[in-house]
């Protein structure tokens, strides 16, 4: 047997599709207003009894998701097209309101699939992260960095290393890059990555709940 | 009377089923259901080449532009392929067929390029030579892609390669064209 070293190549894409949240479609909320609701620790009935002015919440744009793999995905058994499911590892909160719950589904597409070719040649797979369930159940679509206005991403390129030597990172504004070592080409499952929020999101306060906990500083974008 | 409505619409639900039964395997866009089950790597291969490789019994016959081709402008509403076979002398004398989605598309000698146009959507290609490659991508709107039909000791490959090597490629190797011929 070939003792060979397969890389495999992945990519996460930005999904630049608007939100799903059809009802929630109005003009988006300027950054400031984002910015103090999620500075602002009133408890929840205070945000449900405020005035009409006052603004929504809202999940801003750039605000990390924490997700793993649900399950081992290799190159050799998807087909370009087909949805890899992925799971949040820590909760999103905005203020004290639970945005996104631990657990929450989030979903990805294989954009590329290849399985190990002749001559001990590693397969190749790419996917993109296309979105998040929101606590409410609206979906909101997700992309590869925190901010894709920067343009140089080279010094933060090495992102992270997640199980089995996988390692990724922001290869362009829209991509995660991922190599792994060995002759699978294999996503092992629970494997962790860090996406972003791809957009401004409103959030109606009726509609979640508040956290027990507050780790707020944890999930707030910088 | 009642024998003869009986009796069509009989008939129409034999054209109806014969018509879903042509159609089915070569679904050009749509994805694959996603599976409760993990596919295994075997079940995974079969079924790519169902959807990726075109008929038995095709004949495709070769013809090289040996004068320089204009290259098409990139359309903005669908992908742009460009198929290519470098200038390996491993199965030289071998055709290397492509096909996309069940259906041959074009077939590449040594140093050839062919370019095809994709709607946006995953697809299936099928390098056939000397053994097939097999892969899948989602296409996206205005983009160039590079696939290199590899044809190796111990098979052929399909692969995806970046956008500088193949513009290299393209550059320096001659366009391919095709006549399909059906085989008595």
């Amino acid at each position: 047997m070939h003792t060979v070293t397969v890389s495999v190549l992945l990519a996460f894409s930005l999904v630049l599709s608007v939100p799903l949240n059809t009802s929630q479609g109005s003009p988006l909320q300027p950054e400031e207003t984002s910015d103090s609701v999620l500075q602002d620790s009133s408890p929840q009935s205070d945000l449900h009894a405020s005035p009409p002015n006052t603004p929504k919440p809202a999940l801003t744009d750039g605000t990390p998701v924490h997700l793993k793999f649900a399950r081992t995905v290799v190159s050799s058994q998807v087909i370009a097209g087909e949805k890899v499911p992925l799971e949040v590892v820590d909760p999103v909160l905005v203020g004290d309101l639970v945005a996104i719950s631990r657990r929450a589904v989030a979903e990805a597409t294989v954009t590329v699939a290849q399985a190990k070719r002749t001559m001990g040649r590693g397969g190749h797979l790419e996917l993109k992260i296309e979105s998040v369930r929101l606590a409410d159940g609206e979906l909101v679509p997700l992309r590869a960095v925190k901010d894709v206005k920067g343009g140089d991403n080279q010094p933060a390129l090495l992102a992270g290393m997640g199980a089995a030597g996988l390692m990724y990172w922001a290869g362009s504004p829209v991509a995660f890059l991922f190599f792994a070592k060995g002759k699978s080409a294999t996503i092992p499952a629970g494997t962790e990555l860090t996406a972003y929020i791809a957009a401004e999101f409103p959030l109606d306060p009726s509609k979640f709940h508040a956290a027990d906990v507050i780790p707020q500083e944890k999930n707030a974008p910088k | 009377m009642w024998i003869a409505l009986l009796i069509v619409q009989t008939a129409a639900q034999f054209a109806r089923a014969q018509e879903s039964t042509a159609t089915s395997p070569q679904t050009p866009s749509s994805a694959p259901a996603a599976d409760e089950k993990p596919r295994s790597a075997r079940e995974t291969r079969e079924r790519l080449e169902r959807l990726a490789c075109g008929p038995q019994g095709v004949h495709l016959a070769h013809h090289t532009e040996k004068n320089p081709q204009p290259l098409p402008e990139q359309p903005p509403d669908k992908g742009l392929i460009y198929v290519i076979r470098n200038g390996s002398m491993v199965g030289a004398a071998i055709q290397a067929r492509f096909a996309m989605d069940g259906k041959w598309v074009g077939v590449n000698r040594v140093s050839n390029y062919f370019y095809i146009e994709a709607s946006p959507g995953p697809h299936y290609f099928c390098a056939d030579a000397n053994g097939r490659g097999l892969l899948s991508l989602v296409i996206e709107k205005g983009t160039t892609y590079y696939l290199q039909q590899n044809l190796t000791m111990s098979g052929t490959d399909l692969d995806l390669i970046n956008a500088e090597k193949g513009k290299q490629y393209v550059a320096k190797y001659h366009r391919s064209t095709f006549e399909e011929k059906h085989k008595n």
